[in-house]
């Protein structure tokens, strides 16, 4: 009569075991591991099972995947693939340039944030570039970003926007429109839509401050510079800490942004004003960020991340979205912090107290 | 269709927020691109189309509104880039051309 395994098992001293998980067929790796269990039980020695390293499931590490896809020049949602993850460079700037911004915006998330792409499972990056002739344009459709190449289908003299994917912080500003729609879910209009284009202007310039290095202090704030030609007085298309003098241009007009609750713009034009008025709480991040110093995206950053992933919700206004923000900032680095009264200056500059009463703030 | 019509073409939202509102009037444009204007507009019969189509707004996509205005009559439609009516494409391909911002 055959002895059960495990009576066997239990009188092989913990390091023969240890190389049987190791280099044992499945079934012996199965019966040593149950041995060894019993064993620690029985003899109430578990320390043994911590103290040996054996090969578990390969747990998959977080990779970014990006796909660039070519539009063919038409305003077509397919293109034909051009470059994917681990092929070096086309030649295209297009297409280089939306792969090398979808990375960066993809290793801020990861290396700072702990997130794994846009949905935070792995999602791959699908970027279609050379959409449509003549578009002046990038988008988030739901599921990719989308980009035009501007006026560069016009002759040099009348053009006004290049390509656009040629500021890292619209790529980073698009894919946090991704971000945004897994999380917050904030909505295109009114305040909360406002909200959604600012975070998405944001992250995307700490995805540019991050590739420069640069500080609060050292950072431009800009969101979109290089996109106009030098036909255009501008030098971007917003600014996060001067809102209204991105540019002054005699064809465009000049920038309409407010920086402050006193200029807030009551429009139906633009979802409500979606990309006017998200001047306001761009602002009140710039002047957070810069009152703490260091790098934006380790504490300011950290703090708007917090507020957008579990705690914003669809209609938040700026109000809500202040006073929650305080919140964290306390929860964070603590009540009185200078974290938190680098919050509290931001917004107040921006014209919104901040409602210490709790029952408002969640 | 009558040979007098104004056409106002408002573009709002994309990813600059820069808008384009323009008004294109039949009397300024040679009989060539009346008559060609005409028959898009015919045949997309936009005074029997909704006011408005599916609104869903989009992060950045750009939303239209046109206003066509003609002796007696008069009507808005707006719609999304992602939701422009078929029998509109021909129609809106024209104005964004016509009413491209170029220095």
């Amino acid at each position: 009569m055959t002895a059960p395994h495990q009576s066997v098992m239990c009188v092989i001293p913990p390091y023969m075991i240890e190389n049987i998980l190791k280099h044992g067929t499945q079934i012996q790796k199965k019966r040593a591991l149950k041995a060894l269990t019993m064993s620690a039980q029985f003899r109430g020695r578990r320390q043994a099972l911590m103290n040996i390293s054996f090969p578990l499931p390969r747990i998959l590490q977080p990779l970014k995947h990006r796909l660039i896809y070519h539009a063919g020049f038409k305003e077509s949602i397919r293109g034909r693939l051009v470059r994917k993850e681990g092929e070096g460079p086309s030649g295209d700037p297009a297409i280089d340039e939306a792969y090398d911004g979808a990375g960066h915006t993809w290793d801020l998330y990861y290396d700072v944030f702990g997130r794994n792409s846009v949905d935070n499972k792995g999602m791959h990056l699908v970027s279609l570039v050379h959409y449509g002739k003549g578009y002046d344009n990038a988008f988030w459709d739901g599921e990719k970003m989308v980009y035009g190449d501007g006026d560069e289908d016009l002759p040099e003299e009348e053009r006004i926007f290049r390509r656009f994917t040629i500021a890292v912080d619209i790529i980073g500003h698009e894919l946090t429109h991704g971000v945004t729609q897994y999380e917050a879910r904030l909505e295109y209009h009114g305040q909360s839509g406002a909200l959604n284009e600012s975070f998405s202007d944001i992250f995307g310039s700490l995805v540019k401050q991050r590739v420069l290095n640069h500080t609060a202090t050292e950072a431009d704030w800009l969101i979109g510079q290089g996109i106009f030609t030098s036909n255009v007085n501008g030098k971007a298309i917003r600014s996060m800490k001067s809102p209204g003098t991105a540019y002054d241009d005699p064809l465009l007009g000049k920038d309409p942004q407010p920086g402050h609750m006193a200029d807030y713009i009551k429009t139906t034009s633009d979802n409500g004003g979606v990309h006017l008025n998200s001047g306001i709480p761009s602002r009140a991040f710039y002047i957070c960020a810069d009152e703490i110093g260091g790098y934006a995206w380790e504490k300011a950053g950290q703090i708007w991340y917090r507020a957008l992933c579990g705690r914003l919700s669809a209609g938040t206004d700026f109000q809500e979205a202040a006073d929650i923000i305080f919140r964290i900032a306390g929860e964070e680095y603590g009540n009185g912090s200078k974290e938190q009264d680098a919050v509290k200056k931001g917004w107040e500059e921006v014209g919104i107290s901040i409602r210490s009463d709790k029952k408002k703030s969640i | 269709m009558e040979d007098q019509f104004t056409i106002r073409f408002e573009r709002t939202g994309g990813f600059t927020g820069i808008g384009i509102d323009k008004t294109i009037d039949s009397l300024q444009l040679k009989k060539q691109e009346t008559k060609m204007l005409k028959e898009m507009i015919s045949n997309s019969h936009f005074f029997s189309l909704p006011a408005r189509e599916s609104m869903k707004p989009h992060p950045d996509r750009f939303s239209y509104k046109i206003t066509i205005e003609t002796r007696g009559r008069k009507h808005v439609v707006e719609f999304s880039q992602a939701s422009v009516p078929p029998r509109l494409k021909d129609l809106v391909r024209y104005l964004i051309e016509k009413t491209r911002m170029k220095k």
